[in-house]
Parts: structure tokens; sequence; C-alpha cells
């Protein structure tokens, strides 16, 4: 996400990939304990990142009269945790909503911040800055707060307590990002790719799809990413949009959960594991397109 | 918060636009050639941020003109709730827990971030795509699930206590609970979700600085803290700046980690301004003065955004 | 640039005005929905079915929302599972929320035009739902099913509501209730023998076993108030047995002039303080959730747990016969004990409904005998004293004795929370100051009535 911001904030030294590092200098002893510290460094930071999961995990599988009590493996393993949870919370009604929403924000949003984002990037037209900030606008309200008014919008669409009524909002809201996103890397795209696209007579319209998008599909892959995860773990919207047991999706399942059963810890950190399961699918799927995305992905200065 | 705001994307900053359109002038144009097809690519999205953002943000101004209990009819009050709230000396606290939050969102992240960078010497690490993926997965997961995975951490027999224990240091403290160090606690959170991310970003920023300034300040005998000062840190600055609106904007604008955490307890001790609009709003029947308050809130965060790319434009960090 | 940038932000004035006043146009009501000032809605006059009315009906959905419990076993599932097995012709369609939650959206849920036709309540959510007239008025069924003679007085002047909202015990009535519940002491009768403490009579006896208790190593009294709320109920029953209970209850039903300072509510809060900061509350109360606390209890640690009688099952079922509750013990021997308690599982109508004769019926049954005879844990407090049963020897019947009492003496006392919709935000974090030495008993009285007065005067 954040290499919108890199990019938008081009930086002129290099260009593209990590510049390479000359391999043939053997290591001085200098260089060899920098690696070292660096290693013990980013292992320690590691682990402290990881270890809320790791303990959530092991709490899942403990037997019932095991108190969810510091670090402590379970005494046995009882995967009858995940079926309690998946029963109580509805979980196979939450994952369908939840899976609805997310397939429909995600290519829906995609295709219209690539729209945006090649008529930001790749063009000039009166306005133009007056809009942006427009788009960017959801990005810096807090939301808490306009909830309340676009509960009452929605309704008077006819829209709370619908599938559109959560999606709409939720792409709108992901737009800011996204055109920012594509923004930020059409900017960096040569001009004379487009320039020459126009030479053999090809319209914006084919400009974007048949010259642009091909190079562009990194930093899809990764607003894609990014949306599917902030889609799935949408929480406020969520609850306040979706009051309809029908249509909620799994954060507010959980919700559920932890308000009626905190006492089954167990059954709690099972409902966390199941739910956090499609998105950590997805970002070890594509976590090496992802990262890449995140860190360097349009920042071509 | 950060990229995990359960509620919204990140706060990507506004305040990078104005860097965009300094180097659009630098050459002398703005990118792209002047074509008006472009408003025909806008339309779609536009209508949608449009009618789901902008007209429930001037909504919000408006609500934040009236007393509203959200059911009954609303009386018109003018500027009284904006009064109400410059007068009102609890606030000003909520507004010291956010600034305390941006010190643990923000300061401490980055500095870590920045220390890790310092130390790594411009190899290649191995097994870099490994670590980056751990220390973003903080980013993937819901609130809601690491709510639940601190506050066991937090308790009186918690992970927390446990790993003090190793040292000798557990008090027995439940730490959620308590008046000095629940903010902190909250804070820790907002830290440990945004240092992997201030860390994978800066990694890769560093390797993109060209190997010959190091090798000519090595040339020139500078030790590492001169090359990290005049070398690294500057070419960091673009990451810096986006790290810093990133993790300051989420500070201010941090709801959902209190709310699921502690709604603002022990006492008020945790409160802070999201999480003061949203009780009005929802607990309390106060939906004007909620959204006089979020309207406060949104042009700090706009002044902030705005004074930190000022900042970033500086030639020194 | 300057030149520029200039032109674009008086454009973009220029488009905030415009929008603005095509806001403004498009009507200001529209912008805050909400019941006009006096505004009635006409209501179709209301007739009580009898069961053959209802199975001709043919097939009827009614749509219920409520932040109860879910799970299968619970009474209110059991009843609607019963209901419809004798009414196969009406389909209930039960939307639930964890009680948090519900709270939260439960004004936005019934004001919509799609809201459901029966929806829970509880005297923080009754005043808006009832100002904003999003509960239909139920007199007419009060009188056709006979409801009033169920309820103790004090349950059925809060069942009323001024049509503001914002007192009680006026106006119409809003909801019928399907039982009661109450706060007061549970114990361990082996932690108690551990410290060779005998259970006490009175409250001075009570507070010399927290002392004894305390200095054997016990925990006296067990607490878990991260979520704010469990410690007011410590304190709530502290309260109702020091202050005047019937002042007290006016307060809450904001009955004008009605006030929350006095000498014995700086008592009451002072005690409170005292025990936390003698340790006879668990030291990291504030720290500790609710649930946690409970189950800690219920595994041996901590002589007493003042809690709500919705803790019966776990606790009475887990201790067994070592588990017993009392109300908090009078100041003299044999005298009256006051609890905390109210009115629980409440519902109203929907104005909106096409089936508030059905709605009413449903209600009539679920909050009737049937939903009382559903009692196999012992937990549940019914306005049909004669169907309350529970297993000999443990916490639930005691509960059910306890419960009996204080409906003969007249001795419940509502939620202080109760009292105006910002009550909780005000108290709760308040205690948690006093607890912690942050602020003085006077100060948490002053800024209780304070809030109190706001709401009024508003």
């Amino acid at each position: 996400m954040t290499s919108p911001a890199a990019a938008a904030a081009p930086r002129l030294t290099t260009g593209g990939r990590p510049t390479a590092i000359p391999k043939s200098r053997p290591a001085t002893p200098r260089e060899r304990l920098s690696s070292l510290t660096t290693h013990i460094a980013l292992i320690v930071f590691s682990v402290i990142a990881f270890l809320p999961f790791f303990s959530m995990f092991l709490v899942s599988l403990y037997p019932a009269d095991q108190p969810a009590v510091g670090i402590a493996l379970p005494r046995e393993l009882n995967f009858g945790n995940y079926a309690r949870a998946w029963d109580v919370t509805n979980f196979a009604t939450l994952m369908t909503s939840s899976a609805i929403v997310a397939l429909v924000v995600v290519p829906l949003g995609t295709i219209l911040c690539i729209l945006t984002g090649y008529a930001f990037g790749a063009m000039r037209f009166p306005g133009r800055n007056l809009l942006f900030f427009t788009f960017l606008f959801g990005l810096l309200m807090p939301f808490e707060a306009t909830i309340v008014p676009l509960y009452y919008d929605l309704r008077a669409f006819g829209l709370v307590n619908t599938y559109a009524g959560l999606i709409l909002p939720e792409t709108a809201l992901f737009l800011s990002f996204g055109t920012f996103w594509m923004r930020a890397h059409f900017l960096s795209t040569p001009r004379a790719l487009v320039e020459a696209a126009r030479i053999d007579g090809a319209n914006s319209w084919q400009t974007l799809w048949r010259v642009l998008l091909p190079s562009a599909w990194p930093a899809i892959t990764t607003m894609m990413v990014l949306f599917f995860i902030w889609s799935w773990n949408e929480f406020l919207l969520a609850l306040v949009l979706m009051t309809d047991k029908s249509v909620q999706t799994a954060p507010a399942g959980l919700g559920l959960f932890i308000g009626e059963h905190t006492k089954d810890s167990s059954g709690l950190a099972a409902a966390a594991v199941l739910m956090s399961i499609p998105c950590l699918i997805v970002y070890v799927v594509l976590q090496r397109h992802f990262i890449r995305g995140v860190t360097s992905g349009s920042v071509k200065g | 918060m950060v990229l995990n705001t359960a509620v919204l994307p990140p706060q990507a900053p506004a305040s990078i636009a104005p860097a965009a359109r300094r180097r659009g002038r630098s050459r002398g144009t703005a990118p792209g050639e002047p074509r008006l097809v472009a408003y025909l690519y806008l339309v779609p999205a536009l209508l949608m941020v449009v009618v789901f953002v902008l007209l429930p943000v001037l909504h919000t101004v408006y609500l934040s003109l009236v007393k509203w209990d959200g059911v009954t009819a609303a009386t018109f009050v003018g500027l009284g709730n904006y009064v109400d709230i410059l007068t009102d000396p609890q606030l000003r606290a909520l507004f010291l827990h956010s600034l305390e939050l941006v010190f643990f969102f923000a300061v401490l992240p980055i500095s870590l971030g920045l220390l890790i960078t310092a130390l790594l010497s411009r190899r290649a690490v191995r097994g870099m795509t490994f670590y980056r993926s751990i220390l973003f997965l903080p980013q993937v997961v819901s609130m809601v699930v690491i709510a639940v995975a601190w506050q066991w951490i937090y308790a009186q027999d918690g992970v927390a206590n446990q790993l003090l224990g190793l040292i000798g240091l557990d008090r027995g403290i439940a730490w959620l609970g308590d008046f000095t160090w629940a903010l902190p606690a909250i804070g820790i959170v907002g830290a440990w979700l945004s240092t992997g991310l201030c860390m994978v970003l800066f990694l890769s920023g560093v390797q993109k600085i060209d190997t010959s300034l190091y090798e000519a300040a090595r040339l020139d005998g500078a030790n590492a803290w001169q090359e990290f000062r005049h070398i690294t840190l500057p070419g960091l600055r673009a990451e810096i700046a986006v790290a810093l609106t990133l993790t300051v904007v989420g500070a201010l604008k941090s709801f959902d980690v209190v709310y699921l955490l502690t709604k603002g307890g022990p006492g008020t001790s945790t409160a802070v301004p999201g999480y003061e609009i949203f009780a009005r709003a929802f607990g309390r029947g106060e939906a004007g003065s909620a959204a006089s308050l979020a309207v406060v809130l949104t042009v700090i965060i706009f002044v902030v955004s705005i004074a930190i790319s000022r900042f970033s434009k500086e030639p020194e960090v | 640039m300057s030149l520029h940038s200039s032109r674009r932000s008086r454009t973009a004035l220029v488009l905030a005005a415009a929008a603005a006043i095509a806001l403004g146009s498009a009507g200001c009501s529209a912008l805050t929905p909400g019941a006009a000032p006096g505004g009635t809605a006409t209501l179709a006059p209301a007739t009580k079915l009898s069961a053959d009315d209802v199975t001709a009906l043919g097939d009827v959905t009614l749509r219920m929302t409520d932040g109860g419990d879910a799970a299968p076993e619970s009474r209110l599932s059991q009843s609607i599972a019963k209901f419809e097995a004798e009414f196969p012709n009406v389909t209930v369609e039960r939307d639930v929320k964890a009680f948090a939650d519900y709270s939260k959206t439960i004004n936005l849920v019934m004001s919509g035009d799609d809201a459901p036709d029966i929806a829970e309540a509880d005297g923080a959510m009754a005043p808006r739902l009832v100002a904003g007239k999003l509960l239909r008025p139920l007199n007419d069924y009060f009188d056709a099913y006979g409801w009033a003679a169920r309820y103790p007085s004090s349950i059925l002047s809060s069942l009323k509501a001024s049509p503001d909202g914002k007192a009680y015990g006026t106006g119409d009535f809003w909801g019928v209730s399907t039982g009661g519940e109450l706060t007061g002491v549970f114990y361990n009768k082996a932690v108690l023998d551990r410290a060779g403490v005998d259970l006490p009579a009175t409250f001075d006896d009570f507070q010399a076993a927290l002392a004894t208790l305390h200095d054997k190593g016990e925990i006296p009294i067990q607490l878990g108030n991260l979520d704010q709320w469990s410690g007011s109920h410590v304190f709530s029953t502290l309260l109702d047995n020091t202050a005047d209970p019937q002042g007290l209850q006016d307060w809450i039903n904001g009955k004008p002039g009605a006030t929350f300072t006095s000498p014995e509510t700086k008592q009451a809060l002072t005690t409170f303080k005292d025990w936390f900061s003698q340790g006879y509350i668990s030291e990291q109360a504030n720290g500790i959730l609710d649930e946690d606390a409970v189950a800690s209890f219920m595994d041996g640690q901590g002589a007493f747990l003042i809690t709500g009688t919705w803790r019966t099952a776990d606790i009475s079922t887990t201790l067994g016969e070592n588990g017993g509750f009392m109300l908090l013990p009078p100041k003299e021997e044999g005298g009256p004990s006051y609890a905390t308690g109210s009115y629980q599982g409440t519902f109203g109508i929907s104005p909106k409904t096409k089936n508030a004769d059905l709605a009413a019926f449903f209600l009539d049954y679920i909050t009737g005998p049937v939903a009382a005879s559903i009692n196999e844990a012992g937990d549940f407090l019914g306005w049909y004293p004669d169907e309350n049963s529970a297993p000999a020897g443990t916490a639930a019947e005691d509960v059910q004795t306890a419960w009996a009492s204080v409906l003969e003496n007249n001795g419940l006392v509502g939620w202080l929370d109760s009292a105006s919709p910002a009550m909780g935000d005000t108290l709760f974090p308040a205690l948690q100051e006093l607890m912690a030495g942050q602020q003085t008993p006077e100060q948490v009285m002053d800024a209780v009535q304070k809030t109190w007065e706001d709401y009024r005067q508003a």
C-alpha cells in the first residue's frame, strides 16, 4: 500500500530493480558481523510479529478445560473446537456472505481504479487536481462518524441489509486508495510507450488495454490482494449496514461469538483462525508478487 | 490501524499529491496529454465517491450543526456543538491520549525500522522474502482477531507477564486495566502493527539507493553513523514521509483497537477522539455532537498530513 | 501556480456551497429523519386473537430481533420452537446480535421501513425507541391480555415511559417482559470453609468476613471489571442496601427533583472504594474480563462473586453443592435486603408492523407460563413463581428463594445506567477511577448527577 505513496513522491536517484550488489568482492569481517546482527534482529522482530498468531493457534487446539493462559502447548489436541465454532457462528453462511461481498468488491474496485488511475496518470484535463483531491478525501476522514449519515443515506436508497448496500460504500472507500495507487503506476509508465501506440492509431481505450495493462499486472495484483484483505476484514461497516443475519459477514459473526462465548476461549480462537484462513491463503499464494508490489511494485521513479 | 484498519483502507496521505505535482511542474508539464476523454474514465468511479463518500461527509457537516439523538426530530444549534467541544476540558485529554499514541504508532516503529535498516550492511539479506512475509503478517489479519490475541497476551496470567517473569519482572499486572499502563499497552499493539510495515518499506527503500554513494563514502573514510546520517537517511526521505503520514494519521484516527480492547477504560484513560465519536453517536444518541467532533478530527488530520508533506519537502530530514 | 491554486480553491468553495444548498433544499428533515414532536401514528385497533384465529391466518412470518442467547437450548429459542410447533403456519425469523452490538444498532434497525415486527429493548434502549415512536404503545394489549397483573409494581412502572422517553412510570406501556433478574452474592462454601468463615447474616458480619478471608489469603470478592459494567453491579448492590430504595428508583425513573447526591450514596461509594483498596476485591479487577472472573470464581478463586442471576446456571452446575447465593446481608439480622434488578427478555412491537395482533399473541405466548416452564437449569426468574423450580441444595435454589423474597418485599431497584442514555458512560469509568483513587466519592456523585440533569434539561 505504501508504494503508492512512494511512487507519488518518486525517487529520482535510480530506476526500477534494486541495484545489483557486487558479489565478486568477499565480505569483510565487519560486513559479516553486520549481516549476523541483521539476521538476529530480523528474527527477533519476526518472532514478535508472529507470536500472537501462534498463541492463538495453540489455544484453538486446547481441550475444553484448559484455560488460555500464557503460551502453553495443548494438553491434548482438540479439533472439535473448529467444528463447534463453525456450527455456533453459522460460519458457512457468514463465509458465503463475505465471499459474495469480496468477489464483487475486488473486481469492481479494480476496474474502476484502473480507469481512474489511467485518467489521472496519463492524461491532462481541466480540474484534474481538484478531482484527484476529491478521490483522496476518503483516505483521511475518520469513518466512525460518517457512518451514521451513511446509514440514513443508504436507507433512503433502500440499500440497507442488501449486499449492494455494503459493496458500494466499501468499493467507494477503496477507490480513494486504488486511484492513488494506479495513478502512481501510470505516472511511472514511459511516455514513449503511449506515444508509440498513438502513432499506431490506437485510441485511448486501446492504449490502456493493449499497451499499458500488460505491464501493470504487478501493481494490479497487489491492489487486488489489498482490496480482498480489507473487504474480508471490514468490521464497522458490516456491523452497522448489515443488521440482517442472512447477509452478515465473517467479522460481524466473530463479534457475535465474542459477545456470547468469551469463556469458550478455544472456540473463540478456532473461530478467529477460521475467519483468517481465506486472507492467509490469498496472502501466502500471492505474497511474492504482493510484497514486491507493496515495496517496489510501482516505485519506478 | 494503518493497513489493517478494519474500517477503512489505509490513510494514504493526501500530502503526497503535492509532491507529484511538484515533480510534474519541474518538468514543465503535467503528465500525459490533454484529453477530455479523461472525464469518461472518471465518471463511474466519481459517481460512487460522490454518493458514498462525499455526500455522507457533507451530511456529517450538516449534522454537526444540529442537536439530534438519531430518532426524534432535530434542533438546529448552529455552531453550538463546536463551542461545546472547545470548552470541554475532558476532550482535551482525549487528544492528549492520541498524542501519546502517535509516539507508539509512529515514532517507535519508524525508529525501529530505521535502526534495522542502519544495521543492514546493504548486502542482499538471504531469506529477505521470508522475513518480509512474516513482518507484514499483522497487516493481513482482521483487527477483531488481533484484539482477541492481545487481550490474552495482556491478561494477568498472559504471555506478557509470562515473558516478564523470565526476567523476574512479573508483578501480576492486568495491563489493560491499569490506569498507567493501559494506554501504552494499546500503543504497543499499534507499534506491533506498524513496525513490520515500516521495516518492509525502509528495507526495500534502502536497496534502491545508489551503491556508488556508499562506495564513495567509504573511500572518504566515513563511519557507519556518517553513512547512515548522510546517505541512508536522506535516501529514505520519501519512505519516511509515507510511513510517518500513515502511522500518524492512523494514531489520530484510531478507533477499532480501542473499541475492541478497552472501550476507553479503565476510567477514561484510553479514550481517544475516534472512540468518543462512536460512543456519542451510537451509545448516547448524540449524533450532532459526534458529527462536530468528527469534523474537528478530520480538520486536524488534514493539517497534520499537510505539515508532514511540508516537512518531507525539506532537503534535510 | 498560486493563481492556479487559488482559482481551484475558489472552484472547490463554489462546488461545496452549491452542494450544501442542494442538500438544504432537499429538506433538512430528510437529513435527520426522526419523529416530529407531538406527532401521532394511527394504529389499527387491537384484537386479542385466539389460537384458532392464529391457525386460520395461513402462512405468516413474524420477524424479531434481540440481543439474547442464540443457542438452541436457550429459553427464548425453546419457546419460539414450541410456538412454531404449535402453530406451524407461523414462521418466526429471529435475528440475534451480540448484546453490545445490538444496543448500538437497534435505533437504526427500528427506524427503517423494513423494521422487524418485534424487538427486544431494555431500560437503556427504551427511552429513545419510545421518543422516536419506534415502539407501538401496548396499553390496548395490556388490557386485552391482562398483562399488568403479572408484574410487581416497580417492574410495571418501568415498562411505562413518557412520550419523550425521559421518564418511566408515566405514559404508555412499551414492552412486555418474560422474566426478571437481580444481582446478589454468589458464594463458594468450600472457600468459606477453608478460611473458617461462617455465612454472614448481617452487613457487618459480611464486612468482617471479607477481612478474615483477606487475612487468610483468599480473594474475598472476585471481580472482573475490564468490561466496565460489572463493577457497577457490586456498587449498586451496596447502594441499594445503603440509600433509600424508593428514592433511587425515582431517580432512575427520572422523577423531577430526584437526586443521586446524598450522604448515603457517598457512604456506599466510600465502602466500595475501601473494599478495593483494602484488597477485598480482586486486585487487578479493572484488567480482568467479567467472563474470566466468573471462571476463576468457579475454579475456587474467590469466596464471593457479586453479579447477576444470568450467571446462575453456570455457577450452579459447576460448583454444585458448594455453590450458594444470597442477597447482600441486611444491616440488621432478618431485615429486608434489596437487590439491583429488573425485567429481562422484554419485547416491544414495531408501529410499522402489519401483524400487530399476531405479534401480541406471540409475545403473550413466549412471555407467559410456557416460557416459565422451560426451566431445567433453574436460573429463570419468572413472574409465575409456581412454575419456577431448581435443583435442591444448589445456588439455583437459593436464587429462586431470593427472587421470591424480593418480589414479596418489593425489593427490586432498577439498573443505575437506565437513568439516562449517557449514564453508563459516566458512571462506569467514574467507578474505575474511584477504585484507582483518581476521583473522590463526591466527584463521582456530582458527575453522575450532572449527567442526569443534563439529559433532563436538554
